[in-house]
């Protein structure tokens, strides 16, 4: 029954999908509550161009797309506090122009051999032992930082004005947080792609959204749903012969319906 | 003494003045009233008394050390998302939601107790009326531990008869903890009733001072006959 777990290449992705759905799912909280959907699937384009520039500079394309992403997240927000520009117009720009750019780079990528359709829906069996462990450091870091700082976090997310009064360093956590986001979007490109990684953020923290009675249920029940999609996804994706990502959202996104089924209010 | 002194404050948005040469003081124990017609300034006033907005010239100096606490007018959030009153407390006195001390909690159910929603703690604060709201974060703007605390319009979205007990309530946090209160006000009974300090503004400072002296005949009109200019619907205007 257990014969995929004979397989290195299923252990290291049930280890890095555990990893990143769970971490991506506590991060999904916070951008349902501060309605940063497209934000997330905007970085989560950017990527493309970071991996595609790492590729073409000879760089491990993990650190590029982060450092992209970063650059890409505090882009927006520099921005949106610079200028008159609203947010989803930045996006929009961001989202298309970034896109563009890896695409374009990837066509420059002369004798090299780049397979498109991974980078945009991921190829979670083709993980590493090295992606595994930039993983594991970038989620536990992730993670940590979302503990030790949750309250300030989740104080910038729920009301600003608020947030201001009652506590120094609002920018800062509010930087802190587009940082974490755009660091565990890069860390699940690999395994989700461009095109499915927003859902590893948002579907999970939406089915929580539905049913919990609390934040600390939220919580839970995100991190829950996100970690048995992944593995469930995983495992039928083996025994089915599909694709490991969409399988995985598919998974999620039953949760989400059978969560309207017992939607509080 | 005084807790804070704003002088000669201005405040523009793009080319509009918002605030015009606003100057008073804020003295310890002192129950100030804002009062003034929609569009005053009343709550950009407060926003920046709190550091939310920037003002464009003039300076306010806060006695060193000061704490303040807020209760807005309208709070801004996802009403559909799950946080519990009390885990919204404990954001707002810094205490840890997942592992909250156990003072912490004692604290946040002796502040419910206070404003009278001791039973409401495991609520949602989107499924609270808004009476409920106002006394939950009026019980939030005291986790601090404050000095002073600013409440913009606490009687917004409550019915007549919980006006009443809102203002009430206030009255009986300034005596039981002799808290400094700077509050957005349109009811002229309290104000004469409970504040020793009333601020009438229009953009510009209109009056300020005890409001049996300040309130003045002459301010009265400019105040509250602005505030009771009927709407000017376009469907009645003269063709």
């Amino acid at each position: 029954m257990f014969d995929f777990l004979a397989y290195s290449f299923m252990q290291r992705a049930l280890i890095s999908g555990v990893m990143i759905s769970g971490v991506g799912a506590l991060l999904g909280t916070f951008v349902i509550l501060r309605r940063l959907t497209f934000f997330s699937d905007a970085i989560s384009h950017s990527a493309l161009a970071g991996i595609a520039l790492g590729l073409l500079l000879g760089i491990n394309p993990f650190f590029s797309a982060i450092v992209f992403c970063i650059a890409a997240a505090l882009w927006v927000k520099r921005l949106r506090e610079m200028t008159e520009l609203t947010e989803d117009i930045l996006l929009g720009v961001l989202f298309a122009s970034a896109t563009a750019a890896g695409v374009l780079i990837i066509g420059f990528l002369k004798g090299l051999r780049v397979d498109l359709f991974q980078f945009l829906f991921g190829d979670i069996l083709g993980v590493g032992t090295i992606d595994i462990v930039f993983s594991a450091i970038l989620c536990v870091l992730v993670a940590a930082a979302l503990f030790i700082f949750l309250e300030e976090l989740l104080g910038v997310s729920f009301n600003p004005d608020l947030a201001m009064v009652s506590q120094e360093r609002v920018r800062l956590y509010d930087y802190l947080f587009m940082v974490l986001l755009a660091s565990a979007i890069a860390a699940s490109i690999r395994i989700f792609g461009v095109i499915l990684v927003s859902s590893l953020i948002i579907i999970p923290a939406s089915v929580a959204r539905n049913i919990a009675g609390s934040f600390k249920q939220m919580l839970l029940i995100s991190v829950v749903v996100g970690i048995i999609s992944s593995i469930g996804g995983l495992i039928s994706s083996y025994y089915l012969d599909t694709p490991s990502g969409p399988t995985i959202v598919i998974w999620s996104m039953t949760f989400f319906m059978l969560s309207l089924l017992f939607r509080r209010r | 003494m005084n807790l804070v002194e704003v002088k000669n404050l201005y405040v523009t948005f793009g080319e509009h003045t918002v605030l015009d040469d606003i100057s008073f003081t804020i003295e310890r124990g002192d129950i100030v009233a804002v009062i003034g017609p929609n569009g005053a300034g009343k709550t950009v006033l407060i926003k920046t008394l709190l550091g939310i907005l920037k003002p464009a010239s003039g300076d306010i100096v806060f006695k060193k050390g000061l704490k303040t606490g807020y209760a807005p007018q309208k709070l801004e959030f996802d009403r559909n998302f799950p946080m519990t009153v009390e885990e919204f407390m404990l954001m707002q006195s810094h205490d840890r939601i997942i592992f909250p001390s156990k003072e912490g909690k004692q604290k946040i159910s002796t502040l419910l107790d206070e404003v009278g929603v001791a039973d409401l703690g495991l609520k949602k604060i989107g499924d609270l009326s808004g009476g409920q709201l106002q006394r939950v974060l009026i019980a939030a703007s005291l986790a601090g531990d404050p000095d002073i605390v600013y409440l913009d319009e606490p009687s917004a979205g409550v019915d007549i008869g919980g006006e009443q007990t809102i203002y009430h309530l206030i009255d009986n946090l300034h005596k039981t903890r002799g808290l400094t209160l700077v509050l957005v006000s349109h009811d002229i009974d309290f104000v004469y009733r409970a504040s020793n300090k009333v601020l009438c503004l229009n953009k510009r400072k209109l009056c300020f001072g005890v409001p049996e002296v300040a309130l003045t005949a002459e301010v009265m009109n400019k105040v509250f006959l602005e505030m009771a200019t009927p709407y000017h619907h376009k469907d009645h205007e003269e063709t």
